[in-house]
């Protein structure tokens, strides 16, 4: 139950790094994962990875890097591509939140499939749910962090934060 | 691990219970199968792939957007929608989408929350209404309802005089001279033409459906298509007879044509003599121009002239040249407004005003306005506007409901006007010479930008402001003139994707309270609606819930009752004369022409493609993609004059001008001008908050220099000669 929680409360700290971290949780960071860089810098490297309205920047929501939708009768052009908003994903995750009556941010409700929050979601699964749910859960929206660290590679971004995702990649291993 | 209390993201009291209870919901194939069973409801919207606002049907499932179709019951789209709309779909769950208002930090944006970004921007208004006057105040858009009510209102409100629309790089010209000869600006009975003659217009690539449709159904029904354009265009392609004329001289065509229509008795006398004034001073100035003054000129040989006016005129009343939009003399050569006038007098001389065929005066269904006791007008300011249109000594023929953008940057780096209003318009990419129209919005004290992209021109801002796509968002009743008018509106379809985003109705009544004149915006957006629908005997709720409805509109058969001073055709325009302009239409060369003895010289001519809406749907990979597959984005150039300069298909090429230096690939080809080279009017954006468009392609605007037409202060976009030259691999 311990090891649960502490598990928990790693992903919980990640999830936080990747929505408008504040010093004290880089400074936790830190801490946690040993990181070899200031707090202040990884504020920094948030700004410029996650937030540069007139750059690309790196965009940690399941939707784009998934198939908009499987459904057969989506007669959209865009309903088989990759790279946009509001696809399966985040539509299952919408429903899934509201009959837990569990409540998003008001900056993170047009993507639920936002990687902090299934983060979150994973640690309240770690918390409070059964293995047979993680499991699923994890096979069916974890699935694609290999994909956005790809796109991070890509777009060249700090390196603090190919770190902190390799690390999103590690918390969501099948676990042993 | 630290015991600091981290931010839970989802607020929870989440207890194993509640979690097994929800273990379905939690395996997303079982998700899947109740998603699977809902209805698709059809909700009645208008497509925003172009101005031309089409109707459209949303066909939406579980929220979510689904597939869309034409709205059967609205004049333009008659049931059909272009690529574009299927594109423009692609925008509602575009992750490019502005998320949030932004605010300016030295080079950089930040977020800001809405309150304290309305407050700051009503502050800064305020303070250049205090220091200039609203006189230094400026809105611009892409005019529709919704702007040009909103907008405009708030305008008025604050007695700034200057409100712009994108019109003087795309139709200033024909809006100038039409109303000049007409009163109004005329469209065209294509479906029932005999004969039609487009000088520059192309409505298979510069599509309105209808438009394009009403093409094809005259083809289909044997009508003669004749296509003027230095290049074979996509109407060419289904033209009976494509006219390759050296581009910038349309005008010497026209006038050579109405020689031949007057010399031979060719044109309608009785409809002349009974409609129209000036044709004595018109037929002395043609006299001049014949057929073989315009050979030389035209590139076109004399016969062929003689011929189409010939042609043309045997065909009477059931033929056209069509009145044009932007192509060949919308707001592009210094003979722009010229070859417009002339436009108009030709189709006069065909007498086919009203009739089947030709050129035709449809009223729009008449709306309503707001009560006056209840939310009276805001008085017109008086004060003279800040972008020249309109004012003696600058230009004062230039159309005031359109505006002069390119100029007003002009005026903005003078320090004459010092804050800006810009709404779902781009100039800084769309005008030419982009270092001129940046460097005017750099210089405002203030410029907001409402979009839902970070554009070339939101760079520039000192605020950004998101507004929902057009899927999600409710706006102002249209009227659409035709034979049948469509009163029609855009709806949301689905719910907010992007919740921090508001709309342009919102902001403007937001901003209007907090500078004391919420006085004129003492109504909802659904009370404006019922106001402008009561007339016509439809609420609210049925418009809602059909989007598009066609009603009788007026139709005069025969002679429509113009606007003019005379209520007649005007050949003779006194305002003209006394500006300083021809009275009826005459020659003028166009501005700059390539130097015959340079073999690298060539004019740099544009168009419209079917799949993509100036440079606003580059960034949908969907149509982008269409571009790529073909290589469509390339420079167009004569076959002959590419293998004089040894410059092969694919080539890269540097293409130089006066302004600046760009590369890009080559397409070389049978069906261009050999003067000429011809660039795709969609690509060049450079803001890198478009990330699939930002770099891609060309734009004529980076080589075209600021300049205006003296008439109606247009941008003269084709006025510009380049060099062109290999550039090695
Ligand atoms: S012409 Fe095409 S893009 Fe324009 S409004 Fe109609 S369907 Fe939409």
């Amino acid at each position: 139950m311990r090891k649960a929680s502490q598990a928990a409360e790693r992903l919980y700290l990640l999830a936080n790094l990747l929505y408008e971290p504040d010093l004290a949780t880089c400074q936790a960071a830190v801490t946690e994962f040993g990181l070899a860089v200031a707090p202040e810098e990884i504020l920094r490297a948030y700004w410029q990875t996650f937030v540069n309205p007139v750059g690309p920047r790196l965009r940690p929501v399941e939707s784009l890097f998934k198939p908009w939708t499987t459904f057969a009768d989506c007669q959209l052009p865009l309903a088989r591509q990759k790279g946009w908003l509001g696809g399966d994903s985040a539509a299952h995750l919408r429903s899934l939140y509201a009959a837990l009556g569990l409540e998003v941010p008001p900056g993170l409700a047009h993507t639920p499939d936002h990687l902090a929050l299934e983060l979150t979601l994973l640690g309240l699964l770690l918390e409070h749910g059964t293995p047979e749910m993680r499991a699923t859960f994890r096979s069916q929206h974890l699935d694609w962090l290999p994909d956005l660290q790809a796109r991070a590679a890509e777009l060249d971004v700090p390196a603090v934060y190919q770190q902190v995702l390799e690390l999103c990649a590690r918390a969501v291993a099948p676990e042993e | 691990m630290s015991s600091i209390t981290r931010r839970r993201f989802l607020k929870t009291g989440l207890t194993t219970a509640a979690l097994l209870a929800a273990a379905p919901v939690l395996d997303m194939r079982t998700w899947a199968a109740s998603q699977e069973q809902a209805r698709v409801e059809v909700v009645p919207t208008l497509c925003n792939g172009c101005s031309s606002h089409c109707g459209m049907l949303a066909h939406v499932k579980n929220g979510r957007l689904w597939k869309i179709t034409g709205h059967p019951d609205h004049g333009r789209s008659q049931g059909k929608l272009c690529a574009r709309a299927h594109g423009a779909a692609f925008w509602l769950y575009d992750p490019d989408r502005l998320a949030g208002p932004l605010k300016r930090e030295g080079d950089h944006f930040v977020p800001i929350d809405w309150e304290q970004a309305l407050d700051e921007i009503a502050a800064k208004l305020e303070a250049v209404l205090a220091a200039h006057g609203p006189g230094a105040v400026f809105f611009a858009h892409n005019p529709r309802a919704t702007g040009a009510f909103y907008g405009t209102r708030f305008m008025h409100a604050l007695g700034a005089p200057t409100t712009m629309t994108h019109n003087a790089s795309c139709n200033t010209s024909l809006i100038l001279a039409y109303q000049a000869v007409f009163g109004t600006t005329p469209g065209a009975d294509l479906a029932n033409s005999k004969y039609i003659m487009l000088i520059g217009r192309n409505p298979a690539e510069g599509i309105q459906t209808g438009y394009s449709a009403a093409l094809a159904r005259a083809i289909e029904k044997g009508a003669k298509l004749v296509v003027v354009d230095p290049r074979h265009n996509a109407s060419a392609a289904i033209a009976t007879e494509w006219v390759p004329i050296r581009p910038g001289t349309d005008l010497a065509l026209l006038l050579a044509m109405m020689n031949v229509m007057i010399a031979e008795n060719l044109y309608d006398a009785g409809f002349v003599a009974e409609h129209t004034v000036g044709f004595e001073e018109l037929a002395a100035a043609v006299r001049e121009y014949s057929p073989a003054w315009a050979a030389p000129i035209t590139d076109i040989p004399a016969t062929t002239i003689a011929r189409l006016a010939r042609e043309l005129a045997a065909a009477r009343p059931n033929c056209v040249v069509d009145p044009g939009w932007k192509g060949g003399f919308g707001a592009n050569y210094a003979n722009g407004t010229e070859t417009a006038r002339a436009v108009g007098a030709i189709n006069a001389l065909l007498g086919n005003l009203n009739k089947p065929g030709g050129l035709t005066f449809y009223g729009a269904p008449k709306l309503g306005k707001l009560p006056a006791d209840k939310a009276p007008d805001p008085p017109k300011p008086t004060l003279p506007r800040g972008d020249g249109a309109g004012i003696a000594g600058e230009f004062p023929l230039a159309p005031t409901a359109q505006g002069l953008p390119h100029v007003a940057a002009r005026k903005a780096r003078e320090g004459k006007l010092r804050a800006g209003i810009v709404r779902h318009h781009n100039p800084v990419r769309n005008f030419p010479d982009p270092e001129h129209m940046m460097a005017g919005m750099r210089a405002l004290d203030l410029l907001v930008v409402i979009d839902t992209h970070m554009t070339e021109t939101a760079r520039l801002a000192h605020y950004v402001l998101p507004e929902p796509s057009f899927l999600e968002r409710e706006e102002v009743v249209e009227a659409i003139p035709g034979r049948k008018g469509t009163v029609c509106m855009r709806t949301r379809v689905v719910p907010k994707l992007l919740e921090n985003t508001r709309t342009f109705d919102e902001i403007i009544v937001a901003l209007a309270r907090r500078m004391g004149v919420g006085e004129y915006f003492n109504f909802t957006l659904d009370e404006l609606n019922s106001a402008r629908l009561q007339p016509l005997g439809i609420t609210l709720e049925e418009l809602k819930a059909r989007g598009s409805i066609q009603v009788e509109t007026p139709v005069v058969e025969g002679m429509p009752k113009l606007k003019t001073p005379s209520g007649k055709v005007e050949f003779v325009s006194e305002r003209f004369a006394k500006a300083g302009f021809n009275a009826v239409p005459g020659w003028i060369p166009p501005r700059v022409m390539p130097e015959p003895a340079r073999p690298n010289s060539f004019r740099l001519i544009h168009g419209k493609q079917g799949y993509h809406s100036h440079t606003s749907t580059a960034n949908i990979p969907y149509l982008l993609q269409i571009t790529r597959d073909h290589n469509a984005e390339r420079l167009w150039m004569n076959a002959g004059r590419a293998a004089a300069l040894g410059i092969k298909d694919g080539d890269l090429v540097w293409v130089r001008s006066s302004l600046a230096s760009r590369q890009v690939r080559v397409k070389v080809t049978e069906r261009l001008h050999p003067e000429a080279v011809y660039i795709p009017s969609g690509y060049g954006n450079f803001s890198p908050g478009l990330t699939r468009a930002n770099g891609f392609g060309l734009s004529m605007n980076d080589l075209v220099p600021f300049q205006t037409e003296p008439m109606s202060g247009h941008a003269m976009m084709m006025e510009v000669v380049v060099e062109v030259e290999p550039a090695g691999a």
